[in-house]
């Protein structure tokens, strides 16, 4: 990989984005089919079985069994999906995308990339970051860092406004999460000081939202009908098309012929909304993005007035109530500095520039992030008189990083012969009880402590560190007796086992060598064709029957022979352009 | 103290928030995160201090007056070990005036006027407290004692009223700020129980129960509820608790079982010692549920049932006619004492009661003491070595004829018996066991120190029990009977 280049990925709900650092600026990648940078996150499987990834997965990913919408929702649970006859984990559909997007980006190249910077939700919970990195693995990708998708977008700004001093608030509202994150920026220096979020709210919601407007309506309208799941499953890009719509236009109106079913006969839907209409049905869901923003600034004591400015990233910012919202609450019009859907990939990949030094942090711009959730450990403590168990944190959600702490600690009594120490992860910040918190499973203990001579409890002391890649470390000593213990929590402690990954690593290989062969020598017959007009002789000749065989072969659809044909052909290509040299 | 933050900055003492930022950032830009994170952290730990105003006072106090205040803190510490408030709080005062913001200074100073009484003081010092920080439930709770201890001391119900509902409002903040501290829903309860509305009492401490998530049902507040069936004489609800704490115990903890029972028997001894043995029998018997081989307590428990059941005997022997009424007498005056009775002319009843029996028909006396003896164990229980002496006299034929059973001797013999209670060295060796073992032992100490909490509430339920009022005016009319 070419050591000048940086990529940064935007693995998105609704759609993905990969984008390239090179020399001094961010340039998108664009998808050869659809010549568009925005890859919808869609991945489905054709009537023949072959893998459609992205805009081409649009006709087939609603029918139910034979494609995956918004997985990234899923990561980091167990809940699996189904594709024609198999289940898959959830990174493994991500790693397909992921592999689509790196062809992309190959193809635009011409060499392979390995190292990129991937972004997440500010508030993606630990487990679904683990996923993350799992599914990067799994694309054959080497994780240089996770960024919060929100820093990224403000970094993509930064790097443009290198002199502006201003406190910012990114708004990003996308397909699956609302993110609000406050930060200032000054001397080229992008200070984070706190992300609030749902992971739970976005575009998708609004969709669901019309859907049950529109099947309350229908059912209203024909009492008793009936409507097949096939039929409610396909309401979903309708609906969305309908969202978008109403978003320029104030009416959207449109016929799904035989959607419902009255006594045997079909019945055909017509949509015919207006704007106050959806305005009215996502009320709710504006409500919860009106309460995060009021969090977010009661948090860290904001006043509205103090923001310079506010970012709007995503695609549900175009949505104009959402702008509405937006600037009743800040007081002010939002900017429109940023691409809202590019911002993010731009943002990873100028922080995998700053990662790889391809940005000198002289000049360029420096960002400073927190933390994107706690970590601490349990204690005793006393509660008027009585004794329990309560989570002492190390360090709390939104600290900025890297971040190092000395704490003392004591043993309950003077014969206590171990202790435990065991990490466990906060991600409401103000976690008081074990059940607030989640194992991490990382835990260590001191054994055959020596009972303290003078009947005194002996002292422990913890120090713990947590660094800019997300690794944390913690050292407990008893100064007393010397005896210590490491922990280190870090992306590594609870992702999948080798061998699963071994697994996965085929299935997801295995799925992907299902993308229809023309898609695969796709690049390779355009530089076939291109050849031919400058070739003469035996040479012509040769390469027009070795690319009029693929075709053949691919028009019958032979998977063999294809791949036969195609061989034939690129062994024919190395040739010519090694004999060139 | 590590580095001088101000030095970390390179700004003045005196710097404004404006040049503090500033100047952060220019450190950053020379020292970045990726490059050198051991300068960056210390960058950024002076920069959340001194843009922080509260933390910039409390750094700047701290390192004029840290030394000080820090030895003045140990100082205070032993002072409120040894329950001296007024010494403590002259420190504090000094601790509060060096460094305005240590909150934790002005939180004890708190409890030492409410321990000093000073309530307006305790009152005004976590009122400001609560203002500073409102999102810590120790200053809303203690904030709320205040009232409590002042509803407590009030003599007018009317007065308790209004302090438990001032005491209830903040309390049910800290309840809001800290739902698993069951201590609260203690407190919430307790404000109840100043207004005598047991139902809320009750409906709180449940709450209270399962208030700490993980954690076995709370002891305290089921304890706590114990009191308050015991107020309300609903006796049966005490064994009903005892059986919800004892499943609540982890298995195989003989310690948890004896702390158990050694509340229960402290709570039923001092309703012994208050001769209210009605009301101690179902605690001792609880008690003993968690340590069945506790001597001291089955000693106790055994004879308060028989109290309990000399009583219930008495009904039925107010109809036998077997038993010659001054042998009946004496069983009541035997009763009335046990019930810790206020006798007015006891000396003069006493001495009327044995006269009855010297002049009565001494066969009589022999066979109503043997049918007593038979019939009525409990009863004859109540002082077995007077009725055992009165049958040896009625049985002997020397005293036959003396005719004149008012003597010296006999009557001492009789009085002593009586006063002296058969008990009181029971009394006296569980006392010690109880100084002794409790004492000894860290979760027996608190045990004995938060016992003292209930302790005033003893005498107010023993004026408000009527029905304990009504037993022991029938026996009074009974005795009255021998009065010339
Ligand atoms: N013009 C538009 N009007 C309304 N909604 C739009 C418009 N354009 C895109 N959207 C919606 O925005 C969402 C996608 O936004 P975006 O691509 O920023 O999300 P994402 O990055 O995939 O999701 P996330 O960041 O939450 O993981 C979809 O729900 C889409 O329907
Ligand atoms: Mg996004």
């Amino acid at each position: 990989m070419n050591k000048n280049i940086a990529v940064g990925i935007d693995l998105g709900t609704s759609t993905s984005e990969i984008c390239i650092f090179r020399g001094k600026e961010p340039q998108m990648v664009s998808d050869p089919g659809s010549k568009s940078p925005i890859v919808p996150s869609l991945v489905a499987c054709n009537k023949r079985g072959e893998l459609l990834v992205g805009e081409d997965a649009r006709p087939w990913v609603d029918i139910p069994g034979q494609g995956v919408r918004e997985v990234k929702r899923k990561m980091g649970t167990a809940e699996k999906v189904r594709l024609l006859d198999k289940e898959y984990r959830p990174e493994e559909i991500s790693a397909v995308i992921l592999k689509k997007l790196k062809d992309n980006a190959e193809q635009m190249l011409g060499q392979t990339i390995k190292e990129v910077v991937l972004s997440v939700p500010a508030n993606f919970p630990d487990a679904a970051r683990q996923a993350t990195l799992d599914a990067g693995d799994l694309a054959g990708l080497k994780i240089l860092r996770l960024i919060n998708e929100p820093t990224a977008a403000a970094l993509a700004f930064g790097i443009k406004n290198i002199g502006s001093e201003e406190q910012i608030v990114v708004f990003d509202f996308g397909g699956g999460t609302l993110d609000i994150t406050v930060l200032e920026m000054m001397e080229g220096i992008l200070d984070v000081k706190a992300s609030f979020g749902d992971t739970q709210l976005g575009g998708k919601d609004f969709d669901e939202a019309l859907i049950d407007l529109i099947i309350s309506n229908f059912s209203k309208q024909y009492p008793g009908v009936s409507i097949p799941d096939r039929a409610r499953a396909a309401l979903k890009g309708e609906a969305e098309k309908c969202k978008v719509a109403l978003t320029t236009k104030p009416r959207y109106e449109s016929t799904v012929p035989s959607f419902g079913f009255m006594r045997g006969d079909p019945l055909d839907l017509e949509i015919d909304l207006s704007r106050g209409q959806f305005e009215e049905a996502v009320g709710p869901l504006l409500d919860r993005a009106r309460e995060c923003i009021r969090q977010a600034l009661k948090a860290k004591k904001i006043r509205p007035s103090a923001i310079d400015r506010v970012l709007l990233v995503g695609g549900t910012t175009y949505i104009p109530c959402v702008r509405r919202l937006v600037q009743e609450m800040f007081g002010k019009n939002p900017s429109i500095d940023v691409n809202p859907d590019l911002a993010v990939a731009m943002g990873a990949s100028v922080q995998a520039a700053i990662a790889t030094d391809i940005i000198s942090p002289e000049q360029g711009v420096i960002l400073t992030d927190v933390s994107p959730f706690g970590l601490g450990i349990p204690i005793v403590t006393s509660f008027g008189g009585r004794d329990i168990l309560v989570y002492e944190s190390l360090i709390n959600p939104n600290t900025t990083i890297p971040y190092s702490v000395k704490k003392v600690y004591s043993l309950l009594h003077a014969n206590q012969d171990t202790v435990d120490i065991r990490l466990y992860q906060d991600h409401t910040g103000n976690a008081k009880l074990m059940e607030d918190v989640k194992d991490t499973g990382v835990n260590a203990s001191i054994k055959k402590i020596p009972p303290a001579p003078d009947g005194k409890p002996h002292p422990l002391e913890i120090e713990f560190s947590y660094d800019v890649n997300g690794i944390a470390r913690l050292e407990a000593v008893i100064p007393a007796t010397k005896q210590r213990v490491n922990l280190v929590y870090s992306n590594t402690g609870n992702r999948m086992s080798e061998e699963d990954k071994i697994k996965a690593k085929e299935k997801v290989d295995d799925l992907w060598t299902k993308s229809p062969l023309a898609k695969r020598y796709e690049g390779m017959i355009e530089k076939a064709k291109n050849l031919v007009p400058t070739l003469g002789g035996d040479k012509k000749t040769a390469l027009q029957t070795a690319l009029r065989d693929l075709l053949n072969a691919l028009a019958s659809g032979d998977n063999a022979k294809s791949e036969k044909a195609g061989d034939f052909l690129a062994d024919f290509l190395f040739d010519l352009e090694t004999e060139g040299r | 103290m590590a580095a001088d933050y101000y030095s970390v900055l390179e700004v003045k003492q005196n710097a404004t928030a404006e040049e503090i930022k500033k100047a952060y950032f220019r450190q950053v830009r020379k020292h970045p995160p990726e490059k050198e994170p051991e300068l960056f952290m210390t960058i950024r730990a002076a920069y959340d201090t001194l843009s922080d105003p509260k933390a910039r006072k409390n750094y700047d106090d701290m390192q004029k007056h840290g030394g000080e205040v820090q030895e003045l803190m140990a100082e205070v510490d032993q002072f409120m070990k040894d329950g001296k408030w007024d010494q403590a709080s002259k420190k504090l005062k000094k601790v509060v005036v060096l460094a305005p913001s240590t909150e934790a200074a002005w939180n004890l100073l708190g409890i030492c006027f409410l321990r000093l009484q000073q309530y307006d003081r305790a009152e005004q010092t976590f009122t400001d407290l609560v203002k500073r920080s409102p999102d810590v439930a120790l200053y809303r709770s203690n904030l709320g004692h205040v009232f409590l201890e002042q509803g407590d001391r009030a003599k007018e119900d009317r007065d308790r009223s209004d302090w438990g509902r001032r005491a209830r409002e903040h309390f049910r903040k800290a309840v809001e700020l800290e739902p698993f501290n069951p201590d609260t829903y203690i407190s919430i309860a307790r404000t109840y129980q100043l207004q005598r509305d047991y139902e809320n009492a009750l409906a709180w401490c449940e709450r209270g129960v399962t208030a700490t998530p993980n954690a076995p049902p709370d002891f305290e507040v089921l304890f706590y509820m114990c009191e308050i069936y015991l107020i309300q004489g609903q006796t049966d609800m005490i064994d009903k608790t005892a059986k919800r704490i004892m499943a609540s115990l982890p298995a195989g903890n003989d310690d948890a079982r004896k702390y158990a029972a050694m509340r229960f028997a402290q709570f039923a001894l001092e309703l012994y010692k208050a001769k209210i043995y009605v009301l101690a029998e179902p605690l001792f018997k609880a008690a003993l549920k968690f340590d069945p081989h506790n001597e001291d307590i089955r000693v106790l428990a055994e004879y308060t049932t028989s109290t309990i059941a000399a009583d219930k005997e008495f009904t039925a022997m107010k109809e036998d006619y077997q038993i010659v009424e001054p042998i009946r007498g004496l069983v009541i005056y035997y009763l009335a004492d046990v019930y810790g009775e206020k006798i007015d002319n006891k000396q003069q009843i006493f001495d009327n009661i044995i006269t009855e029996i010297t002049q009565a028909y001494q066969p009589d006396i022999a066979s109503s003491v043997r049918r007593l003896r038979k019939v009525y164990p409990n009863s004859y229980k109540l002082n077995p070595e007077a009725f055992d002496k009165i049958l040896e006299m009625a049985e002997n034929p020397a005293y036959q004829g003396y005719g004149g059973y008012g003597g010296e001797e006999p009557y001492c013999f009789i009085v002593t018996a009586t006063f002296g209670t058969p008990q009181s060295r029971e009394v006296q060796r569980f006392r010690d066991f109880r100084d002794q073992y409790l004492l000894n032992n860290p979760l027996g100490r608190w045990f004995v120190a938060t016992y003292y909490r209930f302790a005033p509430y003893l005498a107010d339920f023993i004026r408000t029990r009527p029905w304990l009022k009504r037993l022991c005016a029938t026996l009074l009319g009974f005795l009255a009977k021998f009065l010339p």
